[in-house]
């Protein structure tokens, strides 16, 4: 049980033109983190404060080895422009770690990981874990270099093997992050996939034609973040389920994608 | 220190303390044990259930707005079957008052499902919802109507023996009718206010942002509304009140007791503060202390 955890911000900064990197230790939490799951923070100077009024999830995106947790962000509204205020010693409200993560239960050799914008966050965490297994490769995209620089950065440094798409050409490959891997021709036995819901939609055709399993993190709307409120579901084969309690990852196969 | 007394009545339910959670941000009760423990509310209404099961409104199903936040969930629920098969053992083993929101589309729809529940003990009561601004063809058409609330409090009465709650929507121009003709078909209980009929709209995809076009607004923001709703009500009507509307700490809970409810209901706030009922729980008592008052049942109407 993690409610109303107070945790201390240890740093919080920009790096690079879109994103925000905040470490935070979180001691009591950190050895059940897995990768894929998210914490829900309550921002904003009162911790009742009521705008912003719903706390705001984050994927994991990086355990330091001090154990402290990593969350990028990128200011996209209210909640997010006042996290950038928050200096070190400041202290956050967080609820967490919440969902189910990546579950890496499966006997695989050649892992091909795709990730897009946002959604490239929480797949870093999981290449460094997958990365002590060998074998993988990570596809990353985006709009273009601006966006891509902080992720191209990371990977090299964590010395994993990587190819960048951009829409604009910036860098890598011109074209989306699925186009990079149809032309890279990669042969996965196994993928996992975080990115905006039409590039999800393509690595689920792509994926079935092909015949490779594989899981998909989803991103949806939330509010309370522990599955009461309904407001986070997402279609599957199974009827609705909830991004937050039974996500915010699922089976590639099971995740069903409207038109 | 003073010895305080939570104890409240709604009809002939007994509470150990006012503060019961609102459909729809509890799940079943086992969803929250996590962070609140089940035997604390005063009493604990499940999410809102149809006869047949739903899948609730298309995404995104939440927004947020200054203070509150805008939800066209939909109702989403297992519907009855499904409700009688596997959530009513889970249901069976709280040991607080345990209340039931059902909602409908016809007046037929409501006596159906009172009839089906009326069998099962474990039921505490009913909360009618002829309040959802989130169902097509039903929900709040009835609750704007008089005529409606009557019948629908009348045909539900008729065909469930135990305590009958009716939950009133804010989206009507006089919520004193809407009460009395509640009265008049036989309720126990009034509930208020549910959430304001609202919108947002997204000016960069010049769209409206909630999937349904139309949500209910909840959260601080309804706050004054349901506080001014409550004191009308609780003014011109003698059945048990239960207030809610934004409540997010104690002394939220006790403006609307003082405005006339004999119990409260918390909801938003536990999305956002899983264990919010006991804290609020809390806060009541230290104001009782504070203020010398060992019974909350004398707080009641106090600024009628």
């Amino acid at each position: 049980m993690v409610i109303g955890l107070m945790v201390e911000v240890k740093s919080n900064q920009r790096v690079g033109n879109d994103y925000y990197l905040l470490k935070i230790r979180a001691l009591e939490l950190t050895d059940s983190i897995f990768p894929g799951q998210f914490v829900h923070l309550k921002i904003g100077r009162d911790n009742l404060s009521f705008d912003p009024l719903l706390r705001r999830p984050f994927s994991i995106h990086d355990l330091s080895d001090e154990k402290d947790i990593y969350l990028l962000y990128r200011v996209v509204g209210k909640g997010t422009r006042i996290l950038t205020d928050y200096k070190t010693g400041d202290k956050l409200d967080l609820l967490g770690p919440l969902g189910q993560g990546f579950k890496l239960d499966f006997v695989s050799r050649k892992i091909l990981i795709i990730g897009g914008g946002m959604g490239i966050a929480p797949l870093y965490f999981l290449a460094k874990r997958l990365a002590k297994q060998n074998l993988l490769k990570v596809l990353i995209g985006g709009k273009n270099k601006e966006e891509m620089e902080y992720f191209i950065a990371r990977f090299r440094q964590a010395d994993i093997e990587f190819a960048v798409a951009t829409m604009d050409g910036s860098a890598g490959f011109q074209g989306t992050v699925v186009d990079l891997w149809q032309k890279d021709n990669t042969q996965p036995d196994y993928l996992f996939a975080c990115g905006p819901e039409a590039m999800l939609r393509e690595v689920q055709v792509i994926a079935q034609k092909k015949g490779i399993p594989g899981q998909v993190s989803l991103e949806e709307r939330m509010a309370c973040g522990i599955g009461v409120c309904l407001s986070c579901v997402h279609k599957t084969n199974k009827g609705n389920q909830r991004v937050c309690k039974e996500g915010p990852v699922f089976s590639l196969e099971e995740v069903v994608f409207d038109d | 220190m003073i010895e305080l007394d939570l104890t409240t009545r709604l009809a002939s339910l007994k509470l150990k303390n006012p503060v019961i959670t609102a459909s729809g941000t509890c799940g079943y009760g086992e969803e929250l044990k996590e962070y609140l423990d089940p035997d604390i509310p005063g009493a604990i209404t499940v999410k809102g259930l149809t006869i047949k099961p739903s899948v609730g409104n298309p995404a995104p199903r939440i927004t947020e707005t200054p203070a509150g936040i805008l939800n066209s969930i939909g109702l989403e629920n297992p519907g009855l079957e499904e409700f009688l098969a596997t959530k009513l053992s889970v249901i069976g083993k709280l040991n607080v008052p345990v209340l039931v929101n059902i909602s409908g589309h016809s007046l037929d729809d409501f006596a159906f499902l009172a009839e089906k529940l009326a069998p099962y003990p474990q039921i505490a009561g009913l909360e009618v919802n002829v309040s959802c601004p989130n169902l097509a063809g039903g929900g709040m058409a009835f609750g704007t109507d008089s005529e409606l609330v009557y019948r629908v409090a009348y045909r539900v009465k008729e065909n469930y023996p135990g305590p009958v709650i009716i939950k009133l929507t804010p989206n009507v121009t006089d919520i004193v009718e809407m009460a009395e003709a509640a009265v008049a078909g036989g309720a126990d209980i009034i509930s208020l206010i549910n959430t304001l009929l609202a919108m947002a709209i997204d000016i960069d995809d010049k769209r409206p942002l909630l999937g349904n076009t139309f949500g209910g607004l909840s959260g601080p923001a309804i706050k004054p509304v349901a506080l001014r709703m409550v004191y009308q009500v609780a003014s011109r009507v003698k059945i048990p009140i239960i207030g809610m509307g934004g409540i997010m700490t104690g002394r939220d809970a006790i403006e609307f007791i003082l405005a006339g409810a004999s119990a409260v209901a918390v909801g938003t706030a536990t999305l956002i503060d899983p264990g919010a009922v006991a804290r609020i729980i809390e806060e009541i008592k230290e104001y009782m202390i504070e203020k010398e008052i060992k019974r909350i049942k004398d707080l009641i109407g106090q600024a009628l």
